[in-house]
């Protein structure tokens, strides 16, 4: 779309240059040209040097016209009506032509068959279009909801029209559905959430203030967007399916179908999260569109000699087998001569200091196997580091960032929320049974496996 | 400078002097606007040199090219031309001329003969009416792109864009009938 619309642009532009040379060529060949016009005309010339060759073939034709005109002139009249007409009828009728020229362009059946066409589609959308249907209570389910309306409570009931204002609080083990009938919109509010309308009978608008929603909202009006509000976001909505999730710092949205504009307040930065994306709106956080997390890719080859991924020959060719695993918790089957690569992105949920762990391989690892943990500063694999190893088959030597079943705590590694981070795992077995899993410390929270709701799958191939 | 009692305006229409002039005429109207390439200059440039020729054709040997000697006396009358026209000019219009002069002078162009004359008379018959009268209106009328603009309520550049498309128009009707060997 974007190369045609430039197409379109570069277009018209050299179309607009086309007939200002035209003129301007014109002008000097009678010597009516302004000095502005002089001095365009010769700037043209040094950008196009070859507009000279224009001006000689114009000045020579205008001299053979100039040549014969009187005799072809005098010629024509006496052919049809054996006089020559007078200058003020001449001019008259030239005008008339030029007057009709003008008006045919507009009249043109092209072009009235295009206003018929744009008229037509006007009147279909506004008669078949997409309808407004006006908020209602659909469903309750369980006792603690509330509904508020001009400061008082009262008891909601499935079919209860909802105005202006009304404020809708679900407590623990509650979920109210907001119906828009005739149209297919839904809004479900789920336990422990603050839902209000603010927009009147015919504006979806409305305020979260805390909690969670999840919507289907069918195609609105066209300028009518669905527009629903949180203390750090806006979302607004054409027709699509999303869940929103507010908490005291941070406001989530998910989109499941079709793309929702969501809009940060502290700076009124934009993106738009399409289907399967979701994007986070917080203070510390980076506002942008990723993708839904859970699990990570892994890879295996069986047959692998060596402990090296780099310089493997049997890993240049195809895995023997791929899937998308949970978390980073893994236990491989007994077996021999394996290698494992597992990746993918980590999420950091806030912005802060992580500190990652390789953790639960055999206890004879170090001769039987060998592990792995690399991590790139952003989402590209090739700027991945080593931050956790086990000792090398051979040597014994245990990496500094992070040996297996260390008791010295790894170094803090310092992550943004809004962003994923590309995360691999390789794990070579040569003998017998292991197990791989990647524990993090996130900030103020506790050491814990790495899992999918942190985790994405690596895109490429 | 040239003076008009020294011309042999009596001279016969099909003397050999003329005719050989006749046989130039194509090359000193082709020089006379690579030289002078104003409106209507290479015109005058290309009388005076015919005149002033006669006006000395006692002096010359027609028994030799006067090919090169035509070219020179082109040379001389157009850049008198065109120096008495530029002094009539504004300063940015005479930049704006001499920047042409400059680029035309290395340029080629082919005159027009009689028979590109009679293919000219056909294609003016086969205009339509609107664009016969536009070139009465101004190539037999004198009137400028910016007169008739005023006369029938259109903006200037669009009467001289018809105009320039209209000489187009012309010259692709020309080229259509004249035969390859005079293209």
């Amino acid at each position: 779309v974007h190369q045609q619309i430039s197409a379109g642009q570069v277009s018209v532009k050299n179309h607009t240059e086309e007939r200002e040379r035209e003129a301007l060529i014109q002008g000097y060949l009678e010597g009516s040209l302004t000095d502005d016009e002089s001095i365009r005309l010769r700037s043209l010339l040094q950008q196009d040097p070859a507009i000279a060759d224009l001006i000689l073939t114009g000045l020579r034709d205008d001299l053979l016209i100039r040549g014969v005109v009187a005799e072809w002139v005098v010629a024509s009249a006496a052919k049809t009506i054996h006089r020559v007409r007078p200058l003020h009828e001449i001019l008259e009728r030239v005008g008339m032509i030029l007057d009709s020229l003008r008006r045919n362009a507009w009249a043109t059946p092209a072009f009235g068959a295009t206003a018929f066409a744009v008229l037509l589609i006007f009147f279909w959308i506004w008669c078949f279009g997409p309808t407004a249907g006006t908020p209602v209570l659909a469903e309750v389910q369980g006792t603690g909801i509330v509904l508020e309306r001009s400061r008082e409570s009262l008891a909601p009931t499935p079919g209860m029209s909802l105005r202006d204002g009304d404020i809708l609080r679900t407590s623990e083990g509650a979920t109210a559905v907001v119906g828009f009938a005739p149209e297919n919109t839904r809004i479900t509010i789920l336990p422990g959430t603050e839902f209000k309308l603010r927009g009147g009978s015919h504006n979806k608008r409305f305020d979260l203030n805390m909690g969670k929603l999840e919507a289907s909202v069918a195609r609105q009006r066209p300028f009518r967007p669905m527009i629903l509000k949180t203390p750090h976001a806006e979302a607004r909505v054409i027709g699509t399916r999303f869940a929103l999730t507010v908490t005291t710092n941070s406001t989530r949205l998910d989109v499941t179908e079709g793309k929702v504009r969501f809009t940060r307040d502290s700076d009124s930065k934009f993106v738009k999260v399409s289907t399967g994306h979701y994007a986070i709106a917080a203070a510390d956080s980076q506002l942008a569109s990723l993708p839904f997390t859970g699990g990570l890719l892994r890879m295996w080859w069986s047959g692998v000699q060596g402990n090296t991924f780099a310089k493997n020959p049997r890993l240049r060719n195809p895995p023997d087998g791929r899937e998308v695993v949970p978390d980073f918790e893994l236990a491989i089957a007994e077996t021999n001569a394996v290698a494992v690569h597992v990746c993918g992105y980590v999420h950091p949920p806030v912005t802060g200091n992580y500190r990652f762990w390789l953790e639960k391989p055999p206890m004879d690892f170090a001769k039987t196997g060998y592990a792995q943990l690399a991590m790139s500063p952003t989402e590209d694999p090739s700027e991945a580091v080593t931050i956790a190893q086990t000792a090398t088959p051979g040597n014994g030597v245990i990496s500094p960032y992070q040996a297996v079943g260390a008791t010295k705590a790894p170094p803090p590694i310092p992550l943004v929320a809004g962003r994923r981070y590309y995360l691999q795992a390789n794990l070579f077995i040569k003998k017998g049974k292991a197990e791989l899993s990647v524990f993090w410390l996130p900030p103020g929270q506790e050491r814990r496996v790495l899992s999918s709701e942190f985790l994405s799958p690596w895109e490429g191939k | 400078m040239w003076d008009d009692s020294d011309v042999p305006m009596n001279s016969e229409p099909h003397s050999p002097v003329k005719e050989l002039l006749a046989a130039h005429d194509a090359f000193v109207r082709g020089l006379a606007l690579r030289l002078a390439p104003a409106p209507g200059l290479a015109e005058d440039v290309a009388q005076q040199v015919f005149l002033e020729f006669l006006a000395k054709e006692a002096e010359w040997d027609l028994s030799r090219d006067i090919k090169p000697l035509l070219a020179a006396m082109t040379r001389n009358v157009a850049r008198r031309c065109w120096r008495e026209r530029m002094h009539t000019l504004p300063e940015v219009q005479r930049e704006l001329a001499e920047h042409i002069c400059q680029l035309a002078e290395s340029r080629e162009v082919a005159w027009a003969g009689e028979e590109e004359k009679t293919i000219l008379r056909r294609c003016l018959d086969r205009l339509p009416a609107k664009s016969r009268r536009l070139i009465e209106l101004h190539y037999y009328l004198e009137t400028s792109s910016v007169e008739i603009a005023q006369q029938t309520d259109m903006r200037p550049d669009a009467v001289r864009r018809a105009l320039f498309r209209l000489r187009e128009q012309l010259r692709r009707c020309i080229n259509k009938f004249l035969p390859a060997k005079s293209l």
